[in-house]
């Protein structure tokens, strides 16, 4: 597959090439803060096609570090499906209504202010942008707290919020089920191994950084990506194409100012030109059904630390362990909310805090028995990290920005069980 | 696209013609919104992309349906149900004069398409007459979902840039990009002035400025108390304090006292006060002629 001409785990492989300079800042549509354009401009290069031309011309430039972690990928972002009709009127009309607290409104200008500010703001700022999303979200999680546990009759209360979210939630666990993925690698696919997706997968982690897009980007790629590999035979050479098609159409679905083609023939060393690309676009469109509303993992474990409390480095660990699992492919049968709910469960007992009950049972639909047969997979990912090769997301949860999470030591499988 | 004889083209949408069409074997007549697919483009349109996404999942009588989705070469076509034209055309036939029960059963309408599109966690951001249809049932629709997006929970910041100038709320004209649900009441309730007075725009401005002095004239010009927070919106600017010396009698003469009100209640400057769609359906200006939201 691409490994071929491009070693994307080398990590010689990010050093830039003098192509980097030459290339023209294409930023998605300009209209935005100039940093948008810089931005663009660090990719890490993961090619050796030019990491050869770099040594060749003698100079070794470093561009911007791409494990360096960047504001945008830390601010948890939002629900882009569309729950269903099943939510009572009554439920509704409260969301709706909580949807316009002040507060809210507020956390949003800081918000905008801080997402336009120039891209060289220095990491103490990214950090206060990080915890701040959270906090200002913290409200409605409070809100949500006490509605589980709150009488039916209270429902007519102000906080209605909360019943909302958990109709949602309940809505995405019934939609995921329209989305489960059987597994493939032996049968429709005979020449992609799941080596060979891990490989893709760290990629695509990297695409997420360097692009600075939402992890809701990420997950949804490599969704679309499973999906379209169990449903149709892929050459293992166009699994890269696959990979950054997928990574595209997430983004026209979620972000606002979604990478240029261009942007990607370039991270794949033009190894496919546009027309393949916005050919592979429109084949995995019409095999996923233009449906894109798919329920993900990521948004799952959000909800699940919301309503269980826990502080945001329990939370971060348990996105890194839920990072670590999209490169496993033996998880990919799994169901992405028991994903999600194991992920955390490791990771509040990796750093003792809080127990897997009440609420968080409740939200979730899972109780401890239901999901542990997924942690000692999900541990040994642990365990058995960071690999020499794909280490992409063990070094961005290595960040300070991550909390370092990724140094907390593992727990052995047995003490988790 | 063999299975569909083009019979007219009907207009443009936001990112592609419309034509209007009959499937050959059932010979049904539909509308098919053509996205062209050049070599130069980003491939599919991120518009077309949602909008197919978002009708995939929105089935209701008042919002328009996506039969289907045909790609041939270097074109998307977008199947939908025909409508006869859109509510501009409609004001543009009506010859100045809309039966009052008509403009109740259009609002009904449209405020159940909202409220549908809200409760599915869709924001349409581009409700104008333009963008409603009409069939020759009187059945109102909304239609081009090519601003629409997903919105999340919780919200997150979304383009300014978005919904028509003229029903465009004073929020987003002030840059908000945090905005919700509230962003569709204002268009509503500017399309329901416009109902009210059989096709006469409430708020034809020239620009944003222009815009913004038009609604603060008969709003009045909302301040800090009325509306907290409002100097933090980042375009901001001080506005005259107009003297409201309007008042709604003269705005919307042919309106019963109950639809000024329900009117009053959506033209809310601040985003939080503004009525929301289900709200407005039980308002006693629809009395026993609406069944509620469904």
């Amino acid at each position: 597959m691409f490994a071929k001409k491009q070693s994307m785990a080398d990590p010689a492989g990010r050093k830039a090439g003098p192509k980097k300079v030459e290339q023209p800042l294409k930023g998605g549509n300009n209209k935005t803060a100039a940093g948008r354009q810089s931005r663009r401009a660090a990719f890490g290069d993961i090619t050796n096609a030019t990491k050869e031309q770099s040594i060749r011309d003698g100079k070794k430039k470093l561009i911007t570090d791409p494990l360096k972690p960047k504001t945008k990928s830390n601010i948890p972002v939002s629900i882009e499906q569309q729950p269903s009709q099943l939510i009572s009127k009554k439920e509704k009309t409260e969301k709706v209504k909580a949807l316009h607290d002040p507060a809210l409104l507020n956390v949003s200008e800081q918000i905008t202010s801080s997402q336009e500010s120039n891209d060289s703001e220095n990491l103490n700022r990214k950090e206060e942008d990080f915890s701040f999303v959270e906090e200002g979200d913290a409200s409605i999680q409070v809100v949500e707290r006490s509605l589980l546990s709150f009488d039916e009759e209270k429902k007519d209360d102000e906080f209605h919020v909360a019943v909302y979210a958990q109709d949602i939630f309940d809505y995405y666990k019934r939609r995921e089920l329209m989305f489960r993925i059987p597994p493939y690698l032996g049968t429709k696919q005979c020449h992609i191994t799941p080596a060979m997706r891990a490989i893709l997968v760290d990629w695509l982690v990297e695409i997420q950084e360097n692009f600075e897009l939402n992890h809701e980007t990420l997950y949804l790629a490599v969704k679309l990506t499973d999906l379209y590999l169990s449903r149709v035979e892929v050459d293992k050479e166009l699994l890269q194409l696959l990979g950054s098609a997928a990574v595209f159409i997430a983004s026209k679905f979620d972000e606002r100012f979604p990478p240029l083609i261009e942007d990607f023939t370039y991270i794949c060393d033009n190894v496919f030109d546009k027309n393949q690309f916005i050919e592979m676009e429109m084949e995995v469109l019409k095999k996923v059904d233009f449906d894109l509303g798919i329920p993900i993992s990521y948004r799952f474990l959000r909800r699940y630390a919301k309503v269980a409390r826990l502080s945001m480095e329990t939370l971060t660990l348990a996105r890194y362990i839920l990072e670590l699992s999209l490169m496993d492919y033996d998880l990919v049968k799994e169901l992405d909310s028991m994903i999600a709910a194991a992920a955390l469960y490791i990771a509040m007992r990796m750093r003792s805090e809080g127990s897997w009950d009440g609420d968080v049972v409740k939200t979730s639909g899972y109780d401890l028995d239901q999901i542990k047969p997924l942690v000692p997979k999900l541990n040994a990912l642990l365990l058995n990290q960071p690999d020499s090769k794909l280490k992409t997301i063990f070094c961005k949860y290595s960040h300070i920005v991550f909390h370092e999470v990724a140094k907390i030591k593992p727990l052995e499988t047995s003490e988790l069980l | 696209m063999q299975k569909y004889e083009k019979l007219e083209k009907i207009g443009e949408g936001t990112y592609g013609t419309v034509f209007k069409a009959k499937n050959r074997e059932t010979l049904e007549i539909v509308a098919l919104k053509r996205v062209r697919l050049d070599d130069d483009d980003e491939g599919v349109p991120s518009s077309a992309l949602r909008e197919i996404c978002l009708l995939k999942e929105l089935k209701h009588k008042n919002v328009v349906r996506l039969h289907d989705v045909v790609h041939s070469e270097r074109k998307l076509t977008l199947v939908f149900e025909y409508c006869d034209q859109d509510l501009k055309k409609y004001f543009d036939a009506c010859n100045g004069e809309i039966d009052a029960d008509v403009v109740k059963s259009l609002m009904c309408q449209l405020l159940r398409g909202i409220a549908f599109c809200h409760s599915n966690n869709v924001l349409h951001r581009d409700l104008k007459p333009q963008n409603l249809l009409i069939n020759k049932n009187g059945e109102l629709k909304l239609a081009d979902f090519g601003l629409a997006r997903a919105f999340g929970f919780p919200v997150r910041f979304y383009s300014a840039e978005v919904v028509t100038l003229w029903y465009r709320p004073p929020d987003v004209l002030f840059g908000a990009k945090m905005y919700s649900t509230s962003i569709d009441m204002w268009s509503a309730g500017c399309i329901f002035a416009e109902l009210a007075n059989a096709g006469r725009p409430l708020f034809p401005g020239n620009d944003d400025d222009d815009q913004l002095k038009r609604i603060f004239k008969l709003l009045g010009t909302p301040t800090e108390d009325s509306w907290p927070s409002l100097t933090q919106l980042p375009n901001y600017r001080p506005f005259p304090m107009y003297h409201v010396n309007t008042t709604w009698q003269q705005v919307v003469p042919k309106l019963n006292s109950k639809g000024r009100d329900l009117l009053q209640k959506l033209l809310v400057c601040y985003p939080p006060d503004r009525l929301s769609a289900e709200d407005s359906l039980q308002h006693p200006y629809f009395g026993d002629s609406s069944p509620g939201p469904k």
